[in-house]
Parts: C-alpha cells; structure tokens; sequence
C-alpha cells in the first residue's frame, strides 16, 4: 500500500500536469455548460408513426392536423405506411383494420432493428387504447369512453425529459468512461516514452501496481469530471447508481487504454486506434436516442450496457433491472480485462531492455 | 569470494539463433569494479538488462552472492541492486527532490538520505527545481543519484559519465571510487576506454555478443600492447620526432637512434585500451 500510494501521489501529480488530463475536466466543464445554456431543452427525437385507419376506432390518437406537432401522420393506405417508413428509417407503421367478424385488428409494422422490448410495449399501449376503446363486453356506458384517456404504461416520464438531460447517458459514457482510455494511453505512454518506467521496473514495485496507480488517478479525474456534468444537470437522483456504473465503465475504459499503451511506446501513435474505438463505442448512443434502432448485435459492444444502464439510473422507471444488468456484464467484463490487459502490458514491456 | 557469476549467457531479441549475447560467461569478485567494453550494438547493454533483471534470463545461468538467480528475480533481488541509465530518464515534471523521494519509496529497505545523495552529485541547490528545467548533464547526475538512493550492494552502471563535463565526471567517478571502497560491486557498461581504464578493476571486451578478452587493463596492455617511446631530436636545426617501439628488434634501434642523435626529449608511451580493443577485435569502440 505505501508503494500505490506513492505511485498515486506521483501520478496525480504528473496526471495534473499532463494535457489529456486537464483536457478531460476542461471538456466537462465545457460540455456542462453546453448542455446547461446551449443545447435546447424540447429537442425531439421521438420516432414518427404512420398510420393507415380504415376505420372509426381510435381517432382519439390524434388527427392530420396535429401531425407535424404529434409526429403521427394519418396516410390512405398499407403501401403508403411502408414508403412513409422507407423515408424515415426511424418510423414506425400502424394499420388499424375492422375485419368480417367485426374485430378491430391492430398491425404494427417496424424497421427491421427495432428491439423487442419498444415492440412488446407498443402492443401493451394498443391493448390498453383497445380495450377502453373497443370493449365487447359493454361494462362502460358510452360516457365513459368519451371522458377516458389512455396512457400508456411507460409513457409519460420520457416525453417530459428536457433534451439536454436526456442525452446524459451518452454523453457521461463518452466524457467520463471511454475518455479513461485516451488518459491511460497518454499517461502509460509518457512513462514509456520518456523511459522512466525502465528505471521502476528496476525496483522491488511491481507492474501491477504502476498499472493500479494509473487506474486510480484516472478514476479520481473521471469522478470529477462525472459530478461537474452530473450535478448541475441531473442533481442528487440516481446518483449511486449512476457512480456504480460509471466507475465500472472507466475501469473499462482505462483497462482497453492499458492494452492500447502496451502496443505503443509513444502516446500519440496509439490515437488513431482510440478515435476508432471511440466511435465504436459512441454506437449504442443510437439506440437511445432512435430506440427503434436496436440491432442484437449494439449488445455485444460494452458501452450499450453503461449507457443504458446509466439511463435507467438517471431516469428511474420500472427498468432498474437494466442497472444492475448493466452493471454486471461491465463488472464481469472488467473482472477479465483488468488482469488480461495488466499481463499483457507486463509481456509488451518486458521486451524493453 | 564472488559477488556475480554468470555461465553461458544467451539472449536472442527475436527468440531465434541471432543471439545479441551469445555465450558469455565471467565473473564479478565482491567489490569489484567491472567494466563491459565494446562498441554499440556489441551486447553490454542487453547483458547488463539480464542482469538487472530488466530482460528475461532466456538461457543461461546467474549466480548472485552465491545463490542462483530465477529467471523473474524477486524482490530481495531489486533491493539489492542499483541501475544508471544512459538516457536521463526522470521525471521532467517532478523536482529532483521529489524524483528521488518517490524511487526512494519503491524500496522495502533504508534508503538513503535524497537531499544528502542530491548534495554529494552536486545538486542539491536545485533540489526543488522541476528536473525539466535542468541541463542534460544534471539529469544524467540526478538519474545516477537515483541509482543508488537504495544502497545498493550491487550497482550497474551505463555510460555513467557520458555527457558530462571533465569536472562533473570526476565529481561522479570519484562516488563510484568510494561506493566501491564500501563494498559495492560495480558493473559498468561503456565504450570509454579512459572511463573504464581509470575505474575498473578488471575489463572485458564485448563484440558481437562474444567475450574476446577480461583481465585488467594494466594486464591487457601488458599482454597485447607494446611500450613505445617517442623521441624529440634536432638534425639541421630543425626539430623533429619519431616513435619507437621497446621490444624485440625495435628496442635496438631505438638504443642506436639515441646515440646517433642530438636527443631533446624523450616521452614513454603505452598503449591504450582502445588500441588494444582494436588489436584483439579490428574494430573501434564508437
């Protein structure tokens, strides 16, 4: 313990001196005014239905005039949903149809990546407007129907979210956890570079703790940056969570930025790769914002679980399952790449004489 | 009694048969001064790294104070030892105190004083000074007071006094003189013969991997080397010279030219370990 803290107390020192470092907690500063004084509140990025209703059900869902306002555009036909949707990949397509046995029919048409779970939910909003709407068993007199109002279960508090709020999830994975790996690249490298990690392998201190120290300051700065955009924007809710998941996902980050710096003796010979990287891992951000895209495979990239985690954290809702989801696929992941990118930097440096 | 021992040392960069260190063996008595001499490229830097435990031991076996080291040496093992670096490789952005503070906790042992050891390479004025704003020359001095902050029984020095001013490297060969009064053992790569001839107790040339020759320099020059003798003379009012050698047929000559001339001055000479170098190897230390 007296070695990481002297290893900490050396690399916070040299980490405040170093420029990617300081350019993480300017750019949280800079991004949290952004979102607090430029970014608009009332952005809209919720998806666009088409519908075709060919009959008298449902017109309470709304009408053409209120298109533009509602993002629901009534069309004449089955074929003209599937254009409408062609044009907008993030639509969805609604035919509501009466057939000869008299039941309404509810079809939902979706892009071909639309997760599971916006189609289960969409099916849950029409059973519930239905059911109201359309009951067979004739319980409600007909003044009930005119004065009910149909709400969906999950609606409600995500249509409500200012636009700068909601896209913190996105913005606290790329600002606070994958920009762990850009500073672990640059301070690993700079020892590297320099040579001065030869003279400490020539001590009784190990690799592990030079690489633990590093994960440490990298940690502290992330936290920082992570409450100057965090407090002022979304305050106190879901903050715990939100820390558990984005300690897990600078521990990640910085674990990628060890194999990174590993392969690369000077820090900015590994850039390319970590522009790369970032924007794979800016990816799953897609889905958050377009729900509707949500291909399998978004899943298989670390940071859909941080960012979708984080955003059931901030906005709670009766998905907290995702946190702890979230946070297990990134501890576990981080359970094999904490030791598999310390050993392979172990076996990368020993080839420095 | 033998402080290092090493017997058949290879090491191969690209793990094949292209061996940077192929085959050396010697040995290191208790406070000794050894000195590794050879050209760039010729292996003293890699066989310093196996040693120091800086490269992996691939094949070969080293013996330290009597016990045989593991291929991963322990952490005894880095207690014991001190490594100077060729390249002043500190950290620019620490002061020189807080370099040698920060090394001198690395160690499970006593170490010495930082300010005393910045004092003694003649530092210690710019103590707190950002190690980056220092001159090359006080880099190399700060990363040599590194080196042996823990006290090291052992001590590996490379090119200690390169680039450093006449008056600075005899501040640094002078700690190096008195380390090994101490008891220190010292192994010293360079490919300055006048370093290595002033310092070391015994000197082994290094070329392309192979050991060509250890003993110590007085011996080496005895042995390969030939005394000479150079002559100032006046013939027709002019001063002029010329150099003999004092052995074998050279000798009578040279005995010959002194009673047939109007002799000024006579400078003996012997040889120096680069001439020797190149006598045993055909090529020069740079």
């Amino acid at each position: 313990m007296k070695r990481i803290g002297s290893l900490f107390q050396k690399d916070i020192v040299l980490g405040i001196k170093n420029i990617f470092v300081i350019m993480e907690l300017a750019f949280a500063v800079f991004i949290a005014l952004l979102l607090l004084f430029i970014i608009p509140e009332d952005l809209k990025t919720e998806p666009l239905i088409f519908i075709h209703n060919s009959t008298e059900v449902a017109q309470s869902i709304g009408n053409e005039a209120e298109a533009e306002e509602t993002g629901r555009y009534y069309v004449d036909s089955r074929e003209e949903v599937v254009i409408g949707m062609e044009e907008n990949r993030n639509a969805l397509g609604m035919i509501i149809s009466q057939q000869d046995d008299g039941q309404y029919q509810v079809e939902f048409l979706t892009q071909p990546n639309t997760s599971e779970q916006i189609v289960w939910e969409m099916e849950r909003e029409m059973s519930d407007l239905l059911a109201i709407t359309a009951q067979t068993e004739g319980t409600y007199p007909p003044d009930v129907f005119e004065e009910v109002a149909v709400t969906a279960l999950q609606s409600g508090v995500r249509d409500s979210l200012p636009f700068n709020k909601r896209i913190m999830p996105a913005v606290l994975m790329m600002m606070v956890g994958i920009l762990g790996l850009f500073a672990m690249i640059s301070l690993v490298g700079q020892e590297r570079s320099d040579q001065t990690i030869r003279a400490y392998r020539a001590t009784p201190a190990s690799l592990w703790e030079f690489i633990i120290s590093k994960h440490l300051v990298i940690l502290v700065t992330g936290l920082g940056s992570f409450l100057i955009l965090y407090l002022p924007l979304i305050g106190w809710q879901g903050l715990l969570y939100s820390l558990m998941i984005i300690i897990l996902t600078i521990i990640m980050g910085s674990s990628i930025g060890v194999i990174l710096g590993s392969f690369f003796i000077n820090p900015l010979g590994g850039m390319l790769w970590v522009m790369l990287l970032m924007m794979f891992f800016a990816l799953p951000a897609t889905s958050l914002f377009s729900p509707i895209f949500s291909p399998q495979w978004l899943r298989f990239i670390p940071s859909y679980h941080s960012i979708f985690a984080l955003d059931a954290a901030i906005f709670p809702d009766s998905n907290s399952h995702i946190i702890w989801q979230g946070a297990a696929i990134l501890a576990g992941l981080n359970l094999l790449l904490v030791p598999l990118s310390s050993l392979i930097f172990k076996k990368m440096i020993g080839r420095d004489s | 009694m033998k402080m290092i021992e090493v017997k058949n040392l290879y090491y191969s960069y690209k793990k094949n048969n292209e061996y940077a260190v192929n085959g050396i063996s010697f040995a290191i008595a208790k406070g000794e001064i050894f000195g590794f001499l050879g050209p760039s490229g010729a292996g003293k830097s890699t066989a310093q790294g196996i040693l120091s435990g800086l490269l992996e031991l691939q094949k070969g076996e080293l013996i330290f104070d009597g016990k045989l080291r593991l291929a991963k040496p322990d952490k005894a093992f880095f207690n014991r030892i001190g490594v100077g670096f060729e390249i002043p490789n500190v950290y620019k952005k620490l002061s020189g105190l807080d370099n040698l503070k920060f090394h001198a906790r690395l160690y499970d042992k006593e170490t010495e004083d930082p300010l005393k050891i910045l004092e003694m390479v003649g530092l210690r004025a710019e103590a707190d000074k950002k190690a980056g704003s220092y001159s090359k020359g006080m880099m190399q001095r700060l990363g040599f007071a590194r080196s042996m902050i823990n006290k090291p029984d052992i001590w590996f020095l490379d090119e200690p006094t390169m680039g450093l001013d006449p008056t600075t490297a005899n501040s640094i060969k002078g700690i190096i003189r008195k380390k090994q009064q101490e008891g220190t053992t010292i192994f010293l790569t360079t490919h300055n013969m006048f370093a290595a001839d002033e310092l070391c107790n015994r000197v082994g040339f290094i070329v392309d991997g192979k050991i060509v020759a250890i003993d110590t320099p007085k011996n080496l020059k005895l042995k390969y080397g030939q005394p000479t003798a150079t002559i100032e003379y006046l013939e027709d009012n002019v001063l002029k010279s010329k150099e003999f050698g004092l052995e074998g047929p050279a000798k009578d000559e040279f005995q010959k030219f002194i009673g047939d001339h109007q002799i000024k001055t006579v400078h003996s000479g012997e040889p120096t370990l680069e001439e020797i170098f190149i006598k045993l190897t055909g090529r020069g230390l740079e």
